[in-house]
Protein backbone atom coordinates (compact mmCIF):
# COMPACT_ATOMS: atom_id res chain seq x y z
CA UNK A 1 0.00 0.00 0.00
CA UNK A 2 1.78 3.50 -1.04
CA UNK A 3 1.27 6.03 1.56
CA UNK A 4 0.12 8.38 -1.50
CA UNK A 5 -1.14 11.34 0.31
CA UNK A 6 -1.15 14.40 -2.48
CA UNK A 7 -1.19 14.01 -5.97
CA UNK A 8 2.11 13.98 -8.11
CA UNK A 9 2.00 17.54 -9.04
CA UNK A 10 4.92 20.17 -9.75
CA UNK A 11 2.31 22.65 -7.89
CA UNK A 12 3.25 23.40 -4.24
CA UNK A 13 0.89 25.53 -3.07
CA UNK A 14 -2.17 23.67 -4.82
CA UNK A 15 -1.26 20.31 -3.11
CA UNK A 16 -0.74 21.85 -0.20
CA UNK A 17 -4.15 23.71 0.26
CA UNK A 18 -5.56 20.03 -0.60
CA UNK A 19 -4.19 18.56 2.25
CA UNK A 20 -5.98 20.79 4.47
CA UNK A 21 -8.69 19.37 3.57
CA UNK A 22 -7.84 15.91 4.59
CA UNK A 23 -7.56 17.12 8.18
CA UNK A 24 -7.81 13.12 9.23
CA UNK A 25 -4.90 12.17 7.19
CA UNK A 26 -2.91 14.59 8.48
CA UNK A 27 -3.71 13.79 11.93
CA UNK A 28 -2.66 9.90 11.28
CA UNK A 29 0.08 11.02 9.65
CA UNK A 30 1.03 13.28 12.45
CA UNK A 31 0.17 10.46 14.72
CA UNK A 32 2.63 7.89 12.78
CA UNK A 33 5.13 10.47 12.74
CA UNK A 34 5.04 11.43 16.93
CA UNK A 35 4.46 7.51 17.41
CA UNK A 36 7.98 6.29 15.72
CA UNK A 37 9.87 9.18 16.84
CA UNK A 38 8.56 8.43 20.53
CA UNK A 39 9.64 3.73 19.47
CA UNK A 40 13.16 5.45 18.44
CA UNK A 41 13.68 7.34 21.73
CA UNK A 42 12.25 5.42 24.60
CA UNK A 43 13.96 2.18 22.52
CA UNK A 44 17.49 3.58 21.20
CA UNK A 45 18.34 6.14 23.58
CA UNK A 46 20.49 5.21 26.99
CA UNK A 47 19.26 6.28 30.38
CA UNK A 48 16.09 5.69 32.32
CA UNK A 49 13.63 7.96 33.79
CA UNK A 50 10.49 7.60 35.14
CA UNK A 51 8.58 9.01 32.09
CA UNK A 52 10.54 7.06 29.70
CA UNK A 53 10.08 3.82 31.50
CA UNK A 54 6.34 4.42 31.69
CA UNK A 55 6.22 5.04 27.80
CA UNK A 56 8.54 1.70 27.69
CA UNK A 57 5.47 -0.62 28.93
CA UNK A 58 3.40 0.72 25.90
CA UNK A 59 6.09 0.68 22.88
CA UNK A 60 8.52 -1.84 23.71
CA UNK A 61 6.51 -4.81 22.91
CA UNK A 62 5.30 -3.57 19.41
CA UNK A 63 9.36 -2.42 18.50
CA UNK A 64 10.33 -6.59 19.59
CA UNK A 65 7.40 -7.64 18.00
CA UNK A 66 8.00 -5.67 14.76
CA UNK A 67 12.39 -6.40 14.73
CA UNK A 68 12.44 -2.73 15.43
CA UNK A 69 14.57 -2.85 18.86
CA UNK A 70 17.68 -1.43 18.81
CA UNK A 71 20.69 -0.97 21.31
CA UNK A 72 23.74 1.47 19.88
CA UNK A 73 26.27 0.38 22.61
CA UNK A 74 29.17 -0.59 20.17
CA UNK A 75 32.47 -0.67 21.78
CA UNK A 76 30.41 0.89 24.57
CA UNK A 77 29.97 2.25 27.29
CA UNK A 78 33.64 0.37 27.63
CA UNK A 79 35.09 -1.76 25.05
CA UNK A 80 36.17 -5.31 25.63
CA UNK A 81 39.28 -5.34 27.81
CA UNK A 82 40.17 -9.03 27.10
CA UNK A 83 40.90 -11.81 24.09
CA UNK A 84 39.16 -14.65 24.30
CA UNK A 85 38.06 -17.58 22.10
CA UNK A 86 36.19 -20.78 22.61
CA UNK A 87 37.11 -24.58 22.75
CA UNK A 88 34.89 -27.94 23.23
CA UNK A 89 36.17 -30.69 24.42
CA UNK A 90 34.17 -33.86 23.44
CA UNK A 91 34.39 -37.01 25.07
CA UNK A 92 33.99 -40.51 23.01
CA UNK A 93 32.28 -43.82 23.81
CA UNK A 94 35.44 -45.36 23.46
CA UNK A 95 36.76 -43.44 26.05
CA UNK A 96 38.62 -40.68 24.19
CA UNK A 97 38.49 -37.32 23.96
CA UNK A 98 39.23 -34.42 21.26
CA UNK A 99 39.59 -31.00 21.25
CA UNK A 100 36.98 -29.20 18.77
CA UNK A 101 37.97 -25.49 18.85
CA UNK A 102 35.65 -22.61 17.93
CA UNK A 103 36.04 -20.97 14.74
CA UNK A 104 39.01 -18.35 15.45
CA UNK A 105 38.98 -15.32 13.41
CA UNK A 106 41.76 -14.21 14.86
CA UNK A 107 44.08 -16.87 13.22
CA UNK A 108 42.60 -16.40 9.76
CA UNK A 109 43.81 -13.77 6.91
CA UNK A 110 41.74 -10.95 5.77
CA UNK A 111 39.62 -12.60 3.63
CA UNK A 112 38.04 -15.74 6.04
CA UNK A 113 38.29 -13.16 8.63
CA UNK A 114 35.52 -11.11 6.91
CA UNK A 115 33.54 -14.44 5.97
CA UNK A 116 33.58 -15.84 9.07
CA UNK A 117 33.24 -12.70 11.70
CA UNK A 118 29.73 -14.16 11.93
CA UNK A 119 31.11 -17.23 13.99
CA UNK A 120 33.02 -14.91 16.44
CA UNK A 121 30.17 -12.88 17.03
CA UNK A 122 27.85 -15.74 17.91
CA UNK A 123 30.76 -17.76 19.80
CA UNK A 124 32.80 -15.02 21.90
CA UNK A 125 30.28 -12.12 22.03
CA UNK A 126 26.91 -13.99 22.97
CA UNK A 127 27.84 -18.22 23.92
CA UNK A 128 31.03 -16.78 25.94
CA UNK A 129 28.75 -15.08 28.34
CA UNK A 130 26.31 -16.43 31.18
CA UNK A 131 23.78 -14.47 30.49
CA UNK A 132 23.38 -16.56 26.92
CA UNK A 133 23.09 -19.82 28.78
CA UNK A 134 20.20 -20.69 27.26
CA UNK A 135 22.15 -21.67 24.15
CA UNK A 136 24.88 -23.54 25.57
CA UNK A 137 22.56 -26.76 24.80
CA UNK A 138 22.44 -25.98 21.68
CA UNK A 139 25.82 -25.34 20.92
CA UNK A 140 26.90 -28.45 22.64
CA UNK A 141 24.81 -30.50 20.53
CA UNK A 142 26.20 -28.66 17.37
CA UNK A 143 29.63 -29.65 18.57
CA UNK A 144 28.89 -33.34 19.15
CA UNK A 145 27.22 -33.51 15.27
CA UNK A 146 30.22 -32.01 14.20
CA UNK A 147 32.28 -34.68 15.92
CA UNK A 148 30.79 -37.81 15.22
CA UNK A 149 32.37 -38.66 12.14
CA UNK A 150 33.40 -41.96 13.29
CA UNK A 151 30.61 -44.59 12.60
CA UNK A 152 30.50 -47.10 16.67
CA UNK A 153 31.94 -44.12 18.31
CA UNK A 154 29.49 -41.19 19.02
CA UNK A 155 30.93 -38.32 21.50
CA UNK A 156 29.36 -38.75 25.00
CA UNK A 157 29.75 -35.66 26.59
CA UNK A 158 30.99 -31.99 25.56
CA UNK A 159 32.29 -29.65 27.44
CA UNK A 160 32.41 -26.35 26.59
CA UNK A 161 35.43 -23.87 27.78
CA UNK A 162 36.33 -20.31 27.61
CA UNK A 163 39.78 -18.75 26.96
CA UNK A 164 40.65 -14.95 27.78
CA UNK A 165 43.75 -13.46 28.10
CA UNK A 166 43.27 -9.68 30.07
CA UNK A 167 44.51 -6.77 27.76
CA UNK A 168 46.10 -4.12 30.31
CA UNK A 169 45.44 -0.81 31.36
CA UNK A 170 48.43 1.68 29.36
CA UNK A 171 48.90 2.94 32.76
CA UNK A 172 49.81 -0.31 34.27
CA UNK A 173 51.36 -2.03 31.89
CA UNK A 174 51.63 -1.10 27.87
CA UNK A 175 50.87 -3.79 25.77
CA UNK A 176 52.52 -2.78 22.29
CA UNK A 177 50.27 -3.56 19.21
CA UNK A 178 50.67 -7.02 17.73
CA UNK A 179 51.42 -8.48 20.44
CA UNK A 180 50.04 -11.97 21.14
CA UNK A 181 49.61 -13.77 24.24
CA UNK A 182 51.21 -17.19 24.07
CA UNK A 183 48.14 -20.53 24.85
CA UNK A 184 49.68 -21.12 28.57
CA UNK A 185 49.15 -17.38 29.30
CA UNK A 186 45.50 -17.53 28.97
CA UNK A 187 42.97 -18.44 31.70
CA UNK A 188 40.70 -20.81 30.95
CA UNK A 189 37.30 -22.52 32.87
CA UNK A 190 35.18 -25.05 32.02
CA UNK A 191 31.63 -23.78 31.93
CA UNK A 192 29.00 -26.31 30.82
CA UNK A 193 28.89 -30.27 30.56
CA UNK A 194 26.76 -32.02 28.18
CA UNK A 195 25.49 -35.60 28.11
CA UNK A 196 24.89 -36.53 24.36
CA UNK A 197 21.62 -38.86 23.45
CA UNK A 198 21.67 -40.69 20.92
CA UNK A 199 18.90 -38.43 19.49
CA UNK A 200 21.63 -35.41 19.19
CA UNK A 201 23.80 -37.09 16.50
CA UNK A 202 20.99 -38.42 14.02
CA UNK B 1 8.33 31.39 20.46
CA UNK B 2 4.45 30.73 20.01
CA UNK B 3 2.81 27.52 19.73
CA UNK B 4 1.28 28.47 16.21
CA UNK B 5 5.35 28.53 15.42
CA UNK B 6 6.35 25.26 16.55
CA UNK B 7 3.42 24.31 14.55
CA UNK B 8 3.79 25.62 11.97
CA UNK B 9 8.20 24.58 12.18
CA UNK B 10 6.51 21.24 12.68
CA UNK B 11 4.87 21.13 9.27
CA UNK B 12 7.69 22.61 7.24
CA UNK B 13 9.67 19.98 8.44
CA UNK B 14 7.75 16.87 8.42
CA UNK B 15 5.32 17.75 5.35
CA UNK B 16 6.82 20.52 3.38
CA UNK B 17 7.72 19.89 0.13
CA UNK B 18 11.08 18.17 -0.68
CA UNK B 19 13.10 16.82 -4.20
CA UNK B 20 13.17 13.28 -3.88
CA UNK B 21 16.69 12.48 -5.44
CA UNK B 22 18.26 12.51 -1.89
CA UNK B 23 15.86 9.58 -0.73
CA UNK B 24 16.33 7.59 -4.20
CA UNK B 25 20.25 7.98 -4.41
CA UNK B 26 20.34 6.89 -0.84
CA UNK B 27 17.43 3.75 -1.80
CA UNK B 28 19.94 2.70 -4.37
CA UNK B 29 23.30 3.27 -1.83
CA UNK B 30 21.06 1.62 1.30
CA UNK B 31 20.28 -1.08 -1.22
CA UNK B 32 23.52 -2.18 -2.03
CA UNK B 33 24.53 -2.48 1.26
CA UNK B 34 21.59 -4.95 1.97
CA UNK B 35 22.67 -7.08 -1.01
CA UNK B 36 26.42 -7.44 -0.04
CA UNK B 37 25.37 -7.93 4.00
CA UNK B 38 22.91 -10.72 2.35
CA UNK B 39 25.47 -12.24 0.50
CA UNK B 40 27.47 -12.44 3.67
CA UNK B 41 24.79 -14.62 5.57
CA UNK B 42 26.01 -17.34 2.69
CA UNK B 43 28.86 -18.68 4.05
CA UNK B 44 27.31 -21.27 7.08
CA UNK B 45 23.98 -20.46 6.13
CA UNK B 46 22.67 -23.77 7.41
CA UNK B 47 24.81 -23.67 10.47
CA UNK B 48 22.59 -20.14 10.75
CA UNK B 49 18.97 -20.92 9.66
CA UNK B 50 18.78 -24.48 8.63
CA UNK B 51 16.91 -27.26 10.22
CA UNK B 52 20.46 -28.34 12.30
CA UNK B 53 21.15 -25.33 13.06
CA UNK B 54 23.49 -24.06 15.73
CA UNK B 55 20.62 -22.04 17.54
CA UNK B 56 17.63 -24.30 17.15
CA UNK B 57 14.19 -22.21 16.21
CA UNK B 58 12.98 -23.33 19.89
CA UNK B 59 15.34 -21.89 21.42
CA UNK B 60 15.25 -18.90 19.15
CA UNK B 61 11.55 -18.56 20.10
CA UNK B 62 11.95 -18.90 24.01
CA UNK B 63 14.78 -16.34 23.79
CA UNK B 64 13.21 -13.35 21.43
CA UNK B 65 9.61 -14.59 23.19
CA UNK B 66 6.00 -15.18 21.71
CA UNK B 67 4.31 -12.99 19.02
CA UNK B 68 7.85 -12.09 17.02
CA UNK B 69 7.09 -11.30 13.19
CA UNK B 70 8.72 -14.26 11.74
CA UNK B 71 7.60 -16.17 8.42
CA UNK B 72 10.33 -19.48 10.19
CA UNK B 73 7.59 -19.66 12.99
CA UNK B 74 4.63 -19.86 9.92
CA UNK B 75 6.59 -21.76 7.45
CA UNK B 76 8.22 -23.80 9.67
CA UNK B 77 11.94 -24.24 10.01
CA UNK B 78 12.70 -26.93 7.46
CA UNK B 79 16.38 -26.03 5.34
CA UNK B 80 14.15 -25.59 2.72
CA UNK B 81 12.05 -22.78 4.17
CA UNK B 82 15.01 -20.95 5.10
CA UNK B 83 16.77 -20.96 1.58
CA UNK B 84 12.86 -19.49 0.55
CA UNK B 85 12.92 -16.80 2.52
CA UNK B 86 16.61 -15.72 2.12
CA UNK B 87 16.21 -16.46 -1.46
CA UNK B 88 12.80 -13.84 -1.11
CA UNK B 89 14.73 -11.53 0.72
CA UNK B 90 18.04 -11.19 -1.96
CA UNK B 91 15.30 -10.89 -4.88
CA UNK B 92 13.37 -8.26 -2.90
CA UNK B 93 16.45 -5.97 -1.97
CA UNK B 94 17.47 -6.07 -5.84
CA UNK B 95 13.92 -5.14 -7.09
CA UNK B 96 14.61 -2.49 -3.96
CA UNK B 97 17.89 -0.86 -5.17
CA UNK B 98 16.52 -1.21 -8.86
CA UNK B 99 13.73 0.60 -7.86
CA UNK B 100 11.36 -2.49 -8.80
CA UNK B 101 7.45 -2.14 -7.54
CA UNK B 102 9.77 0.10 -5.01
CA UNK B 103 7.63 -0.24 -2.16
CA UNK B 104 6.25 -3.73 -2.05
CA UNK B 105 10.59 -4.78 -2.35
CA UNK B 106 10.63 -2.60 0.46
CA UNK B 107 7.79 -4.46 2.36
CA UNK B 108 8.75 -7.83 1.56
CA UNK B 109 12.67 -7.38 2.26
CA UNK B 110 11.73 -6.22 5.62
CA UNK B 111 9.71 -8.70 6.51
CA UNK B 112 12.24 -11.51 5.28
CA UNK B 113 15.04 -9.83 7.07
CA UNK B 114 13.32 -9.41 10.78
CA UNK B 115 12.52 -13.33 10.16
CA UNK B 116 16.48 -13.88 9.80
CA UNK B 117 17.13 -12.16 12.18
CA UNK B 118 14.55 -13.42 14.95
CA UNK B 119 15.26 -17.31 13.60
CA UNK B 120 19.20 -16.44 15.01
CA UNK B 121 19.75 -13.58 16.87
CA UNK B 122 23.33 -14.20 18.02
CA UNK B 123 24.83 -13.38 15.21
CA UNK B 124 23.49 -10.29 14.70
CA UNK B 125 25.82 -6.83 14.84
CA UNK B 126 24.51 -3.20 15.19
CA UNK B 127 24.82 -3.14 10.91
CA UNK B 128 22.27 -5.55 10.80
CA UNK B 129 19.79 -3.50 13.45
CA UNK B 130 20.37 -0.57 11.51
CA UNK B 131 19.54 -2.24 7.76
CA UNK B 132 16.36 -3.52 9.95
CA UNK B 133 14.85 0.00 11.52
CA UNK B 134 15.82 2.05 8.67
CA UNK B 135 14.12 -0.53 6.22
CA UNK B 136 10.95 -0.33 8.28
CA UNK B 137 11.00 3.41 7.47
CA UNK B 138 12.41 3.15 3.75
CA UNK B 139 9.05 1.43 3.37
CA UNK B 140 6.97 4.75 3.97
CA UNK B 141 8.96 6.95 1.81
CA UNK B 142 9.14 7.54 -2.21
CA UNK B 143 12.23 6.15 -2.38
CA UNK B 144 10.54 5.11 -6.14
CA UNK B 145 9.73 8.01 -7.44
CA UNK B 146 13.68 8.91 -9.10
CA UNK B 147 16.40 6.55 -10.52
CA UNK B 148 13.94 3.53 -10.14
CA UNK B 149 12.33 0.82 -13.21
CA UNK B 150 9.00 2.28 -11.43
CA UNK B 151 10.05 6.06 -12.55
CA UNK B 152 11.20 4.72 -15.74
CA UNK B 153 8.50 2.34 -16.56
CA UNK B 154 5.81 5.43 -15.42
CA UNK B 155 7.34 7.71 -18.12
CA UNK B 156 7.88 5.37 -20.63
CA UNK B 157 4.17 4.85 -20.93
CA UNK B 158 3.18 8.56 -20.33
CA UNK B 159 2.06 8.30 -17.25
CA UNK B 160 4.67 10.93 -15.85
CA UNK B 161 5.83 13.71 -17.40
CA UNK B 162 8.52 16.20 -16.03
CA UNK B 163 11.20 15.84 -13.40
CA UNK B 164 9.32 14.22 -9.96
CA UNK B 165 7.26 16.47 -7.94
CA UNK B 166 8.66 17.03 -4.59
CA UNK B 167 7.21 15.12 -2.15
CA UNK B 168 6.53 15.14 1.48
CA UNK B 169 9.39 14.16 3.35
CA UNK B 170 8.14 13.10 6.74
CA UNK B 171 9.35 9.33 6.41
CA UNK B 172 12.89 10.83 5.19
CA UNK B 173 12.65 12.74 8.19
CA UNK B 174 12.28 10.21 10.04
CA UNK B 175 15.12 8.09 8.69
CA UNK B 176 17.50 11.05 9.11
CA UNK B 177 16.53 11.33 13.06
CA UNK B 178 16.61 7.63 13.51
CA UNK B 179 20.63 8.28 12.08
CA UNK B 180 20.71 11.44 14.30
CA UNK B 181 19.60 8.94 17.25
CA UNK B 182 22.38 6.21 16.52
CA UNK B 183 25.59 9.02 16.40
CA UNK B 184 23.96 10.54 19.78
CA UNK B 185 22.63 7.32 21.46
CA UNK B 186 26.59 5.72 20.96
CA UNK B 187 28.05 9.25 21.49
CA UNK B 188 26.18 8.95 25.12
CA UNK B 189 26.66 5.53 25.63
CA UNK B 190 30.47 5.97 25.35
CA UNK B 191 30.22 8.90 27.60
CA UNK B 192 29.38 6.95 30.48
CA UNK B 193 32.74 5.03 30.21
CA UNK B 194 35.81 5.49 31.47
CA UNK B 195 37.79 4.18 28.74
CA UNK B 196 36.51 6.30 26.79
CA UNK B 197 36.81 9.69 28.91
CA UNK B 198 40.21 9.04 29.51
CA UNK B 199 40.77 8.08 25.92
CA UNK B 200 41.89 4.52 26.39
CA UNK B 201 38.76 2.80 23.97
CA UNK B 202 41.31 3.05 20.95
CA UNK B 203 43.97 1.51 22.74
CA UNK B 204 41.74 -1.50 24.32
CA UNK B 205 40.48 -2.02 20.71
CA UNK B 206 43.48 -2.06 18.69
CA UNK B 207 44.92 -4.87 20.81
CA UNK B 208 41.74 -6.93 20.21
CA UNK B 209 42.90 -9.90 17.83
CA UNK B 210 39.69 -10.47 16.43
CA UNK B 211 38.95 -7.04 14.76
CA UNK B 212 42.44 -6.62 13.43
CA UNK B 213 42.82 -6.08 9.82
CA UNK B 214 45.33 -4.45 8.13
CA UNK B 215 48.16 -2.48 10.20
CA UNK B 216 48.43 1.22 11.40
CA UNK B 217 51.81 1.32 12.27
CA UNK B 218 52.44 5.09 13.95
CA UNK B 219 49.03 5.56 15.62
CA UNK B 220 48.66 2.12 17.07
CA UNK B 221 52.22 2.96 18.60
CA UNK B 222 51.55 5.87 20.31
CA UNK B 223 49.75 6.47 23.58
CA UNK B 224 49.16 9.82 22.82
CA UNK B 225 47.60 9.72 19.23
CA UNK B 226 45.22 6.72 20.04
CA UNK B 227 44.20 9.02 23.00
CA UNK B 228 43.53 11.72 20.62
CA UNK B 229 41.53 9.51 18.10
CA UNK B 230 39.10 8.34 20.81
CA UNK B 231 38.16 11.70 21.18
CA UNK B 232 37.97 12.86 18.06
CA UNK B 233 35.89 9.80 16.76
CA UNK B 234 33.54 10.83 19.49
CA UNK B 235 33.12 14.45 19.13
CA UNK B 236 32.67 13.01 15.02
CA UNK B 237 29.64 10.78 16.46
CA UNK B 238 28.13 13.58 18.82
CA UNK B 239 28.34 15.86 15.57
CA UNK B 240 26.58 13.32 13.39
CA UNK B 241 23.79 13.18 16.37
CA UNK B 242 23.20 17.02 16.76
CA UNK B 243 24.84 19.56 15.10
CA UNK B 244 24.82 17.85 11.36
CA UNK B 245 21.22 19.49 10.91
CA UNK B 246 23.25 23.07 10.91
CA UNK B 247 23.62 23.68 7.45
CA UNK B 248 26.93 26.01 7.22
CA UNK B 249 28.49 22.46 9.12
CA UNK B 250 26.68 19.94 7.23
CA UNK B 251 28.76 18.91 4.17
CA UNK B 252 32.37 19.07 6.87
CA UNK B 253 30.68 16.78 9.84
CA UNK B 254 29.57 14.85 6.58
CA UNK B 255 32.79 14.30 5.18
CA UNK B 256 34.71 14.10 8.77
CA UNK B 257 31.99 10.82 9.51
CA UNK B 258 33.11 9.26 5.70
CA UNK B 259 36.86 9.80 6.67
CA UNK B 260 35.90 8.11 10.42
CA UNK B 261 33.88 4.64 9.03
CA UNK B 262 36.81 4.57 5.74
CA UNK B 263 39.55 4.75 8.40
CA UNK B 264 37.76 2.04 10.98
CA UNK B 265 36.96 0.34 7.65
CA UNK B 266 40.95 -0.11 6.90
CA UNK B 267 41.73 -1.02 10.41
CA UNK B 268 39.20 -3.08 11.84
CA UNK B 269 37.58 -6.22 10.97
CA UNK B 270 33.87 -5.69 10.86
CA UNK B 271 32.61 -6.80 7.78
CA UNK B 272 29.65 -4.59 5.98
CA UNK B 273 29.15 -2.37 9.26
CA UNK B 274 31.11 0.71 8.15
CA UNK B 275 29.57 0.46 4.82
CA UNK B 276 25.85 0.59 6.34
CA UNK B 277 26.79 3.84 8.18
CA UNK B 278 28.26 5.08 5.07
CA UNK B 279 25.06 4.38 3.57
CA UNK B 280 23.40 6.13 6.12
CA UNK B 281 25.40 9.26 5.77
CA UNK B 282 23.39 10.10 2.42
CA UNK B 283 20.57 10.07 4.01
CA UNK B 284 21.84 13.09 5.58
CA UNK B 285 22.87 15.05 2.46
CA UNK B 286 20.97 18.25 2.07
CA UNK B 287 18.54 17.80 -0.79
CA UNK B 288 20.17 20.42 -2.49
CA UNK B 289 23.45 19.45 -2.74
CA UNK B 290 22.31 15.53 -3.62
CA UNK B 291 20.22 17.74 -6.36
CA UNK B 292 23.76 18.53 -7.68
CA UNK B 293 25.57 15.67 -7.11
CA UNK B 294 23.28 13.54 -9.47
CA UNK B 295 23.38 16.72 -11.96
CA UNK B 296 27.31 16.16 -11.84
CA UNK B 297 26.69 12.90 -12.29
CA UNK B 298 24.69 13.25 -15.33
CA UNK B 299 26.98 15.13 -17.09
CA UNK B 300 29.67 11.97 -16.33
CA UNK B 301 27.54 9.61 -18.50
CA UNK B 302 26.53 9.86 -21.94
CA UNK B 303 22.88 8.30 -21.35
CA UNK B 304 21.66 7.21 -18.30
CA UNK B 305 18.16 5.82 -18.71
CA UNK B 306 16.98 5.77 -15.68
CA UNK B 307 17.87 9.73 -15.02
CA UNK B 308 14.80 11.87 -15.68
CA UNK B 309 15.25 13.75 -19.12
CA UNK B 310 13.92 16.72 -18.37
CA UNK B 311 16.24 17.28 -15.60
CA UNK B 312 18.62 20.26 -16.81
CA UNK B 313 21.03 18.80 -19.28
CA UNK B 314 24.86 19.97 -18.51
CA UNK B 315 26.19 22.69 -21.18
CA UNK B 316 28.20 20.10 -23.53
CA UNK B 317 25.01 17.51 -23.72
CA UNK B 318 22.56 20.85 -24.66
CA UNK B 319 24.68 21.57 -27.71
CA UNK B 320 24.42 18.01 -28.79
CA UNK B 321 21.08 17.99 -28.42
CA UNK B 322 20.38 20.78 -30.12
Amino acid sequence: MRMKILPDSSADNQSFDRIETFDWRRLSLNLFVIFHLSVLFVCGMPGTFPLKEKAAQFLRPYALRMGLWQSWDMFAPEPLTLNAYLEAEVEFSDGSTRIWTFPRVSEMGVIDKMINERYRKWAVDNIRLDKHSLFWADTARYVARKTNTVPGNPPQKVFLWRYWHPIEAPQRKYVPAGYRARAGQFQKYKFFSYRVTAEDVR
Amino acid sequence: MKLKDIRTLWNHFFFGKEPVEGIAVFRICFGLVLIVSALFLLPGFSDWFGSHAIVQASTAATFTGPGRLNLFSWLGDSENTAYFIYATHLAAVVGLTLGFFTQTSAVVAFVTLVSLHHRNPLILNSGDTALRVILFLLIFSRAGDAFSLDRWRELRRGRASGPPAPQMPWAQRLIQLQICLMYLATACFKLQGEAWSQGDAVYYSSRLWDFERFPVPFLYDSLWAMQGVTWVSMAIELALGTVVWVKEWRASILISGLLLHLSIEYAMNIPVFQWVMISLLVALVAPKDMRYLTTKMQSLWERWPLVDPLLPLPAGRRKKAA
